[in-house]
């Protein structure tokens, strides 16, 4: 086919390969804008790097990691994070932990004033731990016995 | 013209002369070249119309192309600047809620829970609100905050027992680590001298304070430092704590 003939079916570029290579731009433009969209509500929802699940929460509790659940309760703390199943009662006994440290610490200091203000945030966590409270009798086991 | 046989006038178009009505030869062939240069005509025109249709169409092929390339192009800008736009707009919304996470920080220090502070800081991207003095005026208390969630969790994970921390091949680190934000912890007066009279202002001075003396008794029960040893942290060189903390941490592993 020469030139002529090509003009003559239409475009310089003969229709069927205008139309592939329309289609090729046009799918290129939807999938790079997409990428952008999505990238953009990702970034603009997350509250942290990553958030935990259930499951991490869980793993560190039954390991007696506390102060990983504790480092994990105080890292997930977006101001719009909505905390589902057992992570609730996991994060009381983070922050049950923390305080338990600190009432410990002062007591031993003989500061009777803040040893009480941490026995309240204690008492106030505990409440939440639900059915874990075998856990809150363990992080006293383990702060009173260590030296 | 005139008739040829009567000399009366008559048109090139008649094909009679109108007072003799000789036939008139010039007639025909008038008609005929008139016809002629009406079929050339129509189809040069033609030939215009339809050249100019197709140069029309390659044109519009080529502007669409470069339309599209333009597009691709501005999808693909999009997509390199979609993390800096998302920033943007996160900014945004953080500094629109600034009186909610004022709030809660507030909060946060109300409980005395420091570690939470710097926590809730760092995890909501509030440093996006450096621009608001009422949070910028927490500057040194959200740097002391800090270091005493780091130093916690130190400490914190002694307690708990086997952290990867206090092994032998990353017990100098965690030392060095901890001697440094100790180090940061009593220093804030020099840091934030420059605008001493709203980063430590009495106010902020009070929760500081509450850190420096938590940490002092904290790493007293939970380090093994002696009273003596955390009343001299202020005067000590950061090597100078770190060894210290390796002499107490280390011996109490042995």
């Amino acid at each position: 086919m020469n030139k002529k003939e090509k003009q003559n079916r239409g475009g310089f570029l003969g229709k069927g390969l205008f139309r592939l290579l329309s289609i090729v731009l046009i799918l290129f433009f939807l999938v790079t804008a997409g990428l952008g969209i999505g990238r953009i509500r990702e970034r603009i929802t997350e509250d942290r790097y990553s958030y935990y699940e259930e499951a991490d929460y869980l793993r560190n509790l039954r390991n007696e990691k506390y102060q990983d659940l504790l480092d994990m309760t105080l890292d997930d703390s977006g101001a719009h994070r909505v905390y589902e199943g057992d992570i609730p009662q996991c994060r009381a006994i983070g922050m049950y932990y923390d305080a338990a440290l600190l009432c410990h610490a002062y007591e031993k200091a003989g500061s009777a004033e803040k040893a009480a203000f941490q026995k309240k945030r204690m008492e106030r966590f505990a409440a939440q731990a639900g059915d874990y409270q075998e856990y809150i009798e363990k992080i006293d086991a383990l702060i009173s016995s260590y030296e | 013209m005139k008739c040829e046989s009567c000399g009366g006038n008559m048109g090139l178009e008649d094909l009679k002369c109108p007072y003799c009505g000789t036939p008139n030869p010039f007639a025909r062939q008038h008609q005929e070249e008139m016809q002629r240069f009406e079929q050339e005509f129509a189809q040069t025109r033609d030939e215009v119309v339809t050249a100019s249709r197709k140069t029309t169409g390659r044109h519009i092929s080529v502007i669409l192309l470069l339309v599209l390339l333009l597009l691709d192009m501005a999808g693909l800008g999009f997509a390199a600047m979609s993390s800096e736009i998302a920033y943007d707009i996160r900014e945004k919304r953080i500094i629109k809620e600034a009186d909610l996470h004022l709030a809660n920080m507030e909060a946060y220090l109300q409980d005395g829970d420091y570690s939470g502070l710097s926590a809730y800081y760092t995890g909501n991207h509030l440093y996006a609100l450096y621009e608001v003095d009422e949070v910028d005026a927490y500057s040194a208390v959200l740097r002391a905050a800090s270091c005493y969630k780091w130093l916690t969790e130190d400490l914190g994970s002694r307690v708990q027992g086997g952290s990867y921390r206090f092994q032998e091949n990353s017990i100098h680190q965690t030392c060095a680590t901890m001697a440094s934000n100790i180090t940061k912890l009593w220093n804030l007066e020099e840091e934030y001298s420059y605008k001493k009279e709203i980063y430590l202002a009495a106010d902020k001075m009070v929760y500081i304070e509450d850190m420096r003396s938590r940490m002092a008794l904290l790493l007293e029960v939970y380090a093994g430092l002696t009273k003596t040893e955390v009343r001299e942290l202020v005067d000590m060189s950061e090597s100078r704590i770190q060894k210290t903390l390796e002499e107490r941490l280390v011996v109490k592993d042995e």
